[in-house]
């Protein structure tokens, strides 16, 4: 509970990787990027993931949106976030220090989902990794899920 | 088939009574239809169909159009001159590059809206809606991709720059939505796999294993259209034509005649897509709305549109496309007569807008605004028509309505007519 409470203070133990929900301060070179969107300048450019994601232009009022759309499904699925998240992210980090499998499977639906992984879904994810897939593929899967998108 | 498969919809009381007409009477019911519906193939205007690209500039803010297109003497009278053009009408003096391509240019003057608020004015003017309850209404690209097919094989049939993919397939499939280009300098992004496209393959086949429970159970709307998001996206990613995107492969001169801003670099982009065959783009060009500082603000954002809206249409003219491109100026609403200290406020009962090409009138103007540009003083035009006009010149069969999924008819325009004096 002690880590769940400094992820919520945005406040992550050094050894853990540094500050923020997701990301690790480990890589300097975004490290000016990786904020939360709170405390980022607004709006961000117009290719910014949260722009692409539905932020305000802030050119008129009340002009945010939550529709999805192409761009945000590209983003999703091949952006530069997903590929740091794939392999920079605190959650990757913590699950690779788990020493088996299915420690690692249930890590990674507790920090997308909030939830334990179905036996079904372990069985799914254990076969996958038998074809190749790696954890990286695994967290890709969640969050691109309609689950992840869907149930807040 | 599809024809068959709207049979089995909800709406068919209507339908029955109309049918029942058609049959037993000769008659055809629904008389706000009964204008182009008798019309026959020979009867045709010869633009029907013309334009095969559309593209969409849309100033956002509101253009003030006694500043702009619709020059006004007296109180009215902005800080700006009347200058001359290369047709019979004028213009003010921040637009000189347009006043000299106007003789390929038609102005409509007399512009009607009711909505003085940015964002729903907005969407009436894409949809030629208002926005109302829980429908979503399409714009014209998505209406296009409804009665005229997908325009390429491998590029969507809609796309929109310097703006998000809202206000777009409306309540049509989620595969009619635009593509959003967030910076045409930049292009499409993101379209390679990390890692490969094997391993995109296996990821994908893992995804859709892991969270085909959750697609069934939560079968809604929302989902759907992600789906369909996902299901455009992995296919865009395969597509050959990606190079349209790419404004690089345009010359230095090319790129700097359209000037080094987002909007001009946008309507270039516009110019590769619709060469490719996309069938509708928009751009769109913040910072229109001047309630402060008219003047200024009017200096610096209409060189642009300027320079930008000439190259485009010289450049459209010199590789023989302006005949098959119809381009739109669009905005949401124009700006009151009256000053309100250094700026003017909304004022969507009067306004103007633009069409060039796609077989419409060349050095022309339709509608005519009062002394003041308060009121429109002769032939008023509707958002709806104007609509109505832009989808009969791109071929859509607009006397055919469409059913949405709750069961209503809905038409282009909201019904409305064509006018059919814009086209040559």
């Amino acid at each position: 509970m002690a880590f769940a409470d400094s992820l919520l203070d945005g406040k992550v133990p050094s050894d853990q990787g540094g500050r923020g929900l997701f990301m690790s301060s480990t890589r300097t070179r975004r490290a000016e990027t990786w904020l939360r969107a709170s405390e980022l300048p607004q709006p961000m450019p117009p290719t910014h993931f949260l722009r692409i994601a539905g932020q305000s232009a802030r050119e008129v009022a009340d002009d945010g949106s939550t529709e999805g759309g192409i761009t945000e499904s590209l983003a999703m699925m091949n952006g530069e976030v997903m590929e740091e998240l794939m392999t920079d992210s605190l959650a990757m980090k913590l699950a690779q220090r788990e020493s088996n499998r299915s420690d690692q499977i249930s890590l990674l639906y507790r920090s997308c989902f909030s939830r334990e992984p179905l036996d079904t879904e372990t069985q799914q994810c254990l076969r996958a990794f038998s074809q190749e897939i790696e954890l990286g593929d695994i967290l890709w899967a969640l969050l691109n899920s309609r689950e992840f998108m869907f149930i807040q | 088939m599809k024809q068959i498969l709207d049979k089995l919809d909800t709406s068919t009381r209507r339908r029955f009574v109309e049918r029942c007409a058609a049959a037993s009477l000769g008659l055809s019911i629904l008389p706000g239809n009964s204008f182009v519906s008798a019309q026959t193939r020979e009867q045709r205007h010869p633009a029907f169909g013309k334009a095969k690209h559309v593209i969409w500039l849309m100033l956002s803010g509101g253009l003030s159009h006694i500043d702009s297109l619709d020059p006004k003497k007296g109180k009215s009278k902005g800080p700006a001159k009347p200058i001359r053009t290369s047709a019979s009408f004028q213009v003010t003096d921040y637009f000189p590059r347009f006043a000299s391509v106007a003789d390929r240019l038609c102005v409509i003057r007399s512009m009607e809206a009711k909505i003085g608020v940015h964002k729903p004015a907005q969407y009436f003017m894409r949809t030629a809606f208002e926005p109302r309850g829980t429908i979503v209404h399409p714009t014209l690209g998505a209406w296009g991709s409804h009665y005229l097919g997908r325009s390429s094989d491998h590029l969507p049939s809609s796309v929109c720059v310097n703006r998000r993919s809202d206000q777009g397939n409306g309540f049509f499939s989620s595969s009619y939505a635009p593509l959003a280009i967030g910076d045409p300098t930049q292009g499409i992004s993101d379209v390679e796999s990390i890692g490969g496209r094997a391993a995109a393959r296996k990821r994908v086949a893992l995804l859709n294993e892991l969270d085909s429970g959750f697609r069934t159970r939560f079968n809604d709307k929302g989902v759907a259209a992600y789906n369909g998001f996902y299901d455009d996206a992995l296919a865009l990613m395969k597509s050959k034509d990606l190079e349209a995107f790419d404004l690089s492969k345009e010359t230095s001169q090319q790129r700097s005649a359209y000037g080094d801003h987002s909007f001009g670099q946008g309507c270039l982009l516009a110019r590769r897509l619709v060469e490719s065959g996309v069938r509708f783009v928009e751009v769109k060009h913040d910072g229109w709305d001047h309630h402060k500082a008219l003047a200024d603000e009017m200096s610096d954002v209409a060189p642009v549109f300027d320079q930008a809206f000439s190259a485009l249409i010289k450049d459209l003219e010199q590789r023989g496309m302006l005949e098959s491109t119809l381009v739109v100026v669009a905005t949401e609403f124009g700006r009151k007569p009256n000053f309100d200290g250094d700026g003017r406020s909304h004022h969507p009962i009067c306004f103007s807008t633009v069409l060039a090409g796609g077989g419409v009138k060349e050095g022309f103007v339709y509608g005519k605004s009062d002394d003041a540009g308060y009121y429109v003083d002769e032939n008023p035009v509707s958002v709806g028509s104007f609509h109505s006009s832009i989808a009969y010149a791109a071929g859509m069969e607009i006397t055919q309505p469409a059913i949405s999924p709750s069961g209503r008819p809905m038409s282009v325009g909201d019904g409305e007519q064509p006018i059919l004096e814009l086209f040559a």
